[in-house]
């Protein structure tokens, strides 16, 4: 017989189980990660009789756990999706509140500055609208550095909410690395306990939260855990052990971000970190705030620039030149690790104009002896090395391969970077901005007279002319010829560093350039390059120099036609011959040029690295003795003095060289002949002693020795003469005789009439210093040193083969800047187009010296239709032409004229400095007239659209994501209604379960009970 | 389909917290009287709203510079009426100068009257306006443009080029002009002689007796008073094109203003309807969560 009693224990036992599995469901209805869970019970097998089989109750087989992995994956990645776009909007709506706010906004502050000018434009005089402007300008600065702080202070929560978000992930990694070990005991899921299964989802569910994953689980249930949306690259947690993360954050650049996995031991840079809140700040820093502060950057640097370059054209209140009105640095600072050498790194910025505010890495590699220097943030890289024996720095441009930059300063990207000290094989120095631009933007000027609201020049009619016409005088940022040749510096500079270079004392080391030949000019000489000599080879081919206005100024004469703005020539320039060939007094804007060689004296290292003054020293070539005309005479230039060299017969070098220093004391330069037959030209140096100056008892220190003439000398002298019959000597030509005998170097001699003893370099010494001490003579005592350059030049209206006979190359060459372009044309002697081979040297000097256009004062007429521009200072025409009756406008150098009307003849026009600047409103004009400027931005708008593109830019993003955050707000919805449908508690439900289970435990018990009755009647019946 | 028992109190929730961050948004939107509190509430339109209040701003400053040049050109012209009146009488004490014979001592007056004009032809080119600046200085307009030295020649000493004021986007006028070219000076064939000396010569020439020097003042002076008259001409175009400006400024501030307004500012009565239908919606969805929470099995298993 069944056991009705066994079938209904195995009942009560299944439901009370399920009882348990329901109210478990009801008491874990808020648990996080709780899945629900089902009884599931079973026949308890069957005894089989012969021809039936009876059920031998129930048995509680399992409790089901709920899961649905593709329901808990998909939450998992709706999670990480929403939590990204919701940190992400949140970030941007804050960011959107500060720039985009009137009150803390840009746009409102440059309007005031805009506003402040125009007052300022309309009252340049008062000193109330010159504060009004001044208080705007600083306004607005105030609102840079909000903003910049702003900027920085969005930077430093979201930084600290990564920083929480990697220490939690951290945390909830170890959990998981431990809930993998205790996973990893048992082989197969359906073994383990649920609480580990469900801590497991939990911690999962919290990572989802931080960052987006790829689950990978394993059958015992334990998970590789990995970032991003694929089981790839380096994971996260793999059974038992977890990885660490930790963050990098750059301080300047905002937008850089770089998860590292491990960084302590194998560091490993997680580039799928895009979802979840870390993602979202990720995203939020490197696609908004990064930008951001860039364009803020970006509009501080370009604005500020602009206000200055326009405030400094200007003049101020009482005349003085106008001086920055804003600082935006970036000021930089030096770090280094564990250098080696003891070199030491100092920045400075030195071009605002040039200098970017970003990050470099400089290191030295000893086997090339260069540093190289990279900018971290475009990548550019360069490659700088030192001259030891010129003491110059060579910049080379590695992308472009090309040179860059030559000079005794070592510039680069606007820096200028100086080292001391000693470095060796790998030394690294890291140079970074201090701080934003934004942030350091300042005004610098705070007394209202101060503000330059004049222009520099001005003009003032003739009283007798006609009238009708006005004239306006501008500075501009130059005129733009149709055409810009190739720079000199490009022409001249080599794809290599330093080592050899083309210098007219080393002979052996000059290289020429090939410059085929051409009708347009073969390069450009920039405004401002000084001690420039260029030289042709002897192979033939000259050079031919104009100014940009038409006026020839060195080479054989060319054709008028030559000047077209083809050729580079500004419109309406005409040729002019007046200044061909000519130097000095005669010379264009009397300047010194020469169709010969050219050098300057200058410094240089010895071999003990001091430094010592070197003369200037010209080289020349074997002198071609065979070609010149016996007795004949041969015509030069040395330093703008005409010298005649009488050749003696037979021609000789040392016949040369002396005909040369006959001239020494006008020309200041002596020549000697070398045993190869070569002449060498050297300075003369000459110090002269006042005959009254030196007395009957002279004494002087020359070059360390002392020469001391004392009455009882000169007496025991004198006696001796007397004895041999000569005649007494003076104790001046006593001290001649002493100089002359004691071979240091020093000539002495006494020059006639004047009586003055002359100190001259004696033969085999030209130009060398000559040292004074003390003396009794009145000289100073210091070194005397012959520092003139020395130019070897040919008559203006001779050609240039005097020079090659004697070994000379003709080219071109000047000492002092001249503050305009000129063009250099490569043409035969009878100046047509031809090949040239060049080579030469030069100097960037300071475009704003004395010569600058602007300092200068000029006379404007007109005659017949034409306009004769003249410089004051030196009557020279400096542009004429046919005055241009459209534009009514006259430029040279850096500025324009422009004329309301069409002048008449004899009109004459004054352009000169201004004297009286306080009524003068044209720089307060040009600053109002910034508002519309589509020149400040790279973007070619205005900084107030600029600012206006970045509120948008930033709005858009924020609309954007707030579309995408509530679109995955669905999917979340969704994804997390998938799971709760699978695995969710539904209270209904289990309360249901929870009465049928009741019930069913109830009618087991009364199946036990009817089992009772059946046995108890069985026992009253027997 | 199953639904979890959260999920339908979740659900609920936070439909109640997005209406009630509805209905607080509306709430400070009907006490600001504007669209948006915050930059972020509008992204989309904040630029935009920010280049039209520049606009603005702009035209103001506009309006404000036509004013500050009026000063200027107002000046010169009341300058150039009285010179008028003052060429006037030069032309009549001319034409008296040129009749032959006359007694010296009646040219002597005359002569006088002549020196007493040139003076104050010259106080009038040294015009100051209410803003203390030289109308007839140009560019230079911090200093008296015209001094007189001590032999009776006049010097000028102001620019050529005028004090130009910016008055809108791309128009100039100008504040103060160069005083050559109102007291311009006088052809006599192919040369030109300054107006002042002109002058002089006239007061010289009827000290002298000077006939020829009297007819060719007769000329002298017609000359002056053209020029003068198309420098009244030139002035009275410029008063024209600052109303016209003007007026452009105020009617575009309008136009400005109403756009400004219409992305800015609320629509009370919309937004008082949208109130209600929010507050609706609130109630009914708190209800909603009262009856949800009667619906539980509990309250019939009981």
């Amino acid at each position: 017989m069944v056991d009705l009693v066994g079938i209904g224990v195995s009942g009560l036992a299944a439901y009370q189980r399920a009882l348990a599995t329901t109210s478990n469901n009801i008491a874990n209805l808020q648990t996080e990660g709780y899945v629900r869970q089902r009884a599931v019970l079973e026949t308890a097998g069957q005894d089989n009789l012969s021809r039936i089989s009876l059920g031998n109750g129930v048995r509680f087989a399992e409790i089901q756990r709920l899961y649905d992995r593709f329901a808990e994956e998909n939450l998992q990645g709706a999670t990480s999706a929403l939590k990204s776009e919701q940190s992400l909007l949140t970030e941007l709506q804050s960011l959107q509140d500060s720039i985009g706010s009137s009150e803390a906004g840009l746009h409102g502050a440059f309007q005031a500055f805009f506003d402040s000018a125009r007052e300022l434009e309309s009252a340049p005089a008062s000193p109330g609208t010159r504060a009004g402007f001044l208080g705007a300008a600083e306004g607005l600065s105030a609102r840079f550095r909000g903003l910049g702080d702003a900027v920085k202070t969005l930077d430093g929560t979201t930084r600290a909410q990564i920083e929480q978000g990697v220490g939690e992930v951290n945390s909830l990694l170890d959990e998981l690395a431990q809930l993998n070990s205790e996973l990893l005991k048992r082989g197969n899921d359906s073994e383990q306990p649920m609480q580990l299964l469900d801590r497991r989802d939990a911690a999962l569910k919290s990572l989802s939260e931080h960052l987006g994953i790829t689950v990978q689980p394993s059958n015992s249930g334990a998970v590789a855990v990995y970032a991003g949306d694929s089981a790839s690259g380096a994971a996260l947690v793999e059974k038992g052990s977890a990885r660490k993360l930790s963050v990098n954050f750059n301080a300047y650049d905002y937008g850089k971000v770089d998860f590292v996995l491990d960084a302590a031991s194998a560091p490993i840079t997680l580039s799928n970190v895009r979802t979840g809140t870390m993602g979202g700040l990720a995203s939020f820093r490197s696609q908004a705030l990064g930008p951001t502060a860039d364009k803020l950057d970006e509009l501080a640097l370009s604005f500020g620039r602009a206000v200055n370059d326009i405030h400094r054209q200007g003049l101020d209140s009482l005349g003085r030149r106008g001086q920055d009105l804003f600082y935006m640095g970036p000021d930089f600072s030096v770090s280094a690790t564990a250098n080696a050498g003891t070199a030491r790194l100092g920045v400075e910025v030195a071009d605002h104009a040039a200098v970017k505010s970003n990050s470099y890495q400089m290191s030295f590699a000893a086997d090339k002896n260069l540093w190289s220097l990279r900018n971290l943030k475009t990548g550019a890289s360069y490659e700088l090395q030192q001259d030891l024996v010129k003491q110059t720095w060579a910049v080379r441009d590695v992308g472009a391969n090309k040179v860059i930059y030559e000079g005794t300063a070592l510039q680069v990207e606007g820096l200028q970077l100086s080292l001391q000290g000693a470095a060796k094989n790998g030394d690294t120095f890291f140079i970074t901005p201090e701080s934003h631009p934004s942030e350091s933007f300042r005004t610098l000027i705070t007394d209202g007279a101060e503000v330059a609201t004049a222009g520099r020049m001005t003009s003032k009619a003739a009283l007798a002319n006609d009238g009708t016409e006005s004239a306006d005088i501008a500075l501009t940022s130059g005129r733009v010829a149709a055409y810009t040749p190739r720079a000199l510096q490009d022409l001249l500079l080599r794809s290599t560093l330093p080592g050899e270079q083309s210098f007219i004392n080393t002979v052996a080391a000059r290289s020429d350039t090939e410059v085929a030949a051409s009708s347009t000019p073969i390069a450009v000489i920039s405004a401002g390059m000084r001690r420039v000599a260029l030289n042709t080879s002897a192979v033939g081919g000259e050079l031919a120099i104009f100014t940009r206005d038409g006026r020839q100024i060195s080479g054989p004469k060319m054709a008028d036609s030559v000047v077209t703005a083809a050729n580079g020539f500004f419109a309406g320039a005409t040729y002019s011959d007046t200044y061909l060939n000519q130097s000095g007094a005669s010379g264009y804007l009397d300047q010194i040029f020469a169709r010969g060689p050219y050098q300057a004296a200058g410094e240089q290292v010895d071999i003990d690295g001091k430094r010592v003054l070197t003369p200037a020293m010209i080289f020349s070539d074997a002198v071609d003795v065979g070609s010149l005309p016996a007795g004949g005479s041969l015509n030069l230039q040395i330093n703008g003095h005409a010298v005649t060299l009488n050749l003696g017969s037979p021609v000789t070098v040392q016949g040369l060289a002396s005909q040369i220093n006959l001239n020494k004391a006008t020309t200041g330069a002596v020549a000697e002949a070398t045993a190869d037959g070569k002449l060498v030209f050297k300075s003369y140096q000459s110090i002269s002693v006042p005959a009254a100056a030196i007395g009957d008892t002279p004494k002087i220190t020359i070059n360390g020795m002392e020469f001391s003439v004392s009455a009882s000398a000169l007496a025991s002298v004198n006696t001796t003469r007397a004895a041999a019959s000569l005649p007494a000597l003076t104790g001046k030509e006593y001290l001649r005789d002493m100089i002359n005998g004691s071979g240091i170097g020093v000539t002495a001699s006494i020059a006639s009439p004047s009586g003055d003893l002359q100190l001259t370099n004696s033969d085999g010494n030209a130009g060398k210093p000559i040292d004074i001490g003390e003396n009794s003579v009145g000289l100073e005592a210091k070194t005397y040193f012959n520092n003139a350059p020395l130019m070897i030049d040919v008559p203006p209206t001779a050609g240039t083969d005097a020079l090659q006979k004697l070994g000379l190359r003709s080219g071109f060459a000047m000492s002092e800047p001249v503050a305009e372009d000129l063009l250099v044309f490569g043409v035969s002697s009878q100046g047509l187009p031809a090949k040239v081979y060049l080579s030469g040297t030069y100097e960037q000097g300071d475009p704003a010296a004395a010569l600058a256009p602007d300092s200068r004062s000029y006379t404007l007429t007109f005659d017949a239709g034409r306009y004769t521009l003249t410089d004051a200072a030196t009557s020279t025409v400096v542009s004429s032409g046919i005055f241009d009756t459209t534009t009514r406008a006259i430029s040279y150098g850096n500025w324009t004229v422009s004329l309301s009307g069409i002048p008449s003849d004899m009109d004459t026009f004054t352009l000169a400095p201004n004297d009286d600047p306080l009524g003068d409103n044209r720089i307060a004009a040009a600053l109002s007239r910034m508002q519309s400027s589509r020149n400040i931005m790279d973007s070619g708008q205005t900084v107030q659209e600029e600012y206006e593109n970045l509120v948008n830019r930033v709005g858009a993003k924020a609309v954007q994501a707030e579309v995408a955050k509530n679109a995955q707000q669905v999917v979340y919805d969704h994804a997390k209604e998938s799971r709760d449908r699978v695995a969710g508690v539904n209270l209904d439900e289990e309360l249901a379960d929870l009465l049928r289970f009741q019930q069913a435990y109830q009618a087991n018990a009364q199946v036990v009970q009817v089992a009772n009755r059946l046995f108890d009647s069985l026992l009253q019946r027997l | 389909m199953r639904v979890s028992t959260s999920m339908m109190y979740d659900g609920l929730t936070e439909k109640l917290a997005t209406n009630a961050a509805d209905l607080a948004t509306l709430q400070s939107q009907i006490s600001t009287g504007r669209k948006y509190a915050n930059a972020s509430d509008a992204p989309g339109i904040v630029g935009h709203v920010q280049a039209l209040e520049s606009r603005l701003k702009t035209l103001e400053a506009d309006t404000k510079a036509v004013s500050q040049v009026k000063v200027g050109v107002e000046s010169q012209s009341r300058a150039m009426e009285v010179a008028s009146g003052a060429i006037d009488r030069l032309k009549e004490i001319a034409f008296q100068g040129a009749n032959d014979p006359q007694p010296q001592a009646v040219l002597d007056q005359l002569a006088e009257e002549v020196a007493g004009i040139k003076r104050s032809l010259l106080d009038l080119a040294n015009t100051r306006d209410a803003a203390g600046r030289y109308v007839f200085g140009g560019a230079r307009s911090g200093e008296p443009p015209y001094t007189i030295n001590p032999d009776g020649t006049v010097v000028y000493s102001g620019a050529t080029s005028p004090l130009r004021v910016r008055i809108s986007d791309a128009s100039y006028e100008d504040a103060a002009v160069p005083g050559t070219q109102v007291w311009k000076g006088i052809k006599r064939g192919t040369e030109t002689v300054g107006m002042f000396d002109a002058l002089s010569e006239f007061e010289q020439a009827l000290r002298d007796g000077n006939l020829s020097g009297r007819s060719q003042a007769l000329q002298d002076v017609g000359a002056i008073a053209d020029n003068l008259g198309v420098s009244v001409a030139k002035t009275g175009s410029a008063q024209q094109r600052l109303d016209l400006i003007e007026s452009q400024a105020q009617e575009t501030s309008i136009r400005a203003q109403s756009a400004l307004s219409d992305l800015k500012d609320l629509d009370i009565a919309s937004a008082m309807a949208q109130l209600q239908k929010q507050e609706l919606l609130m109630q009914a969805s708190q209800s909603l969560l009262g009856r949800l929470s009667k619906l539980s099995l509990l309250q019939f298993i009981q």
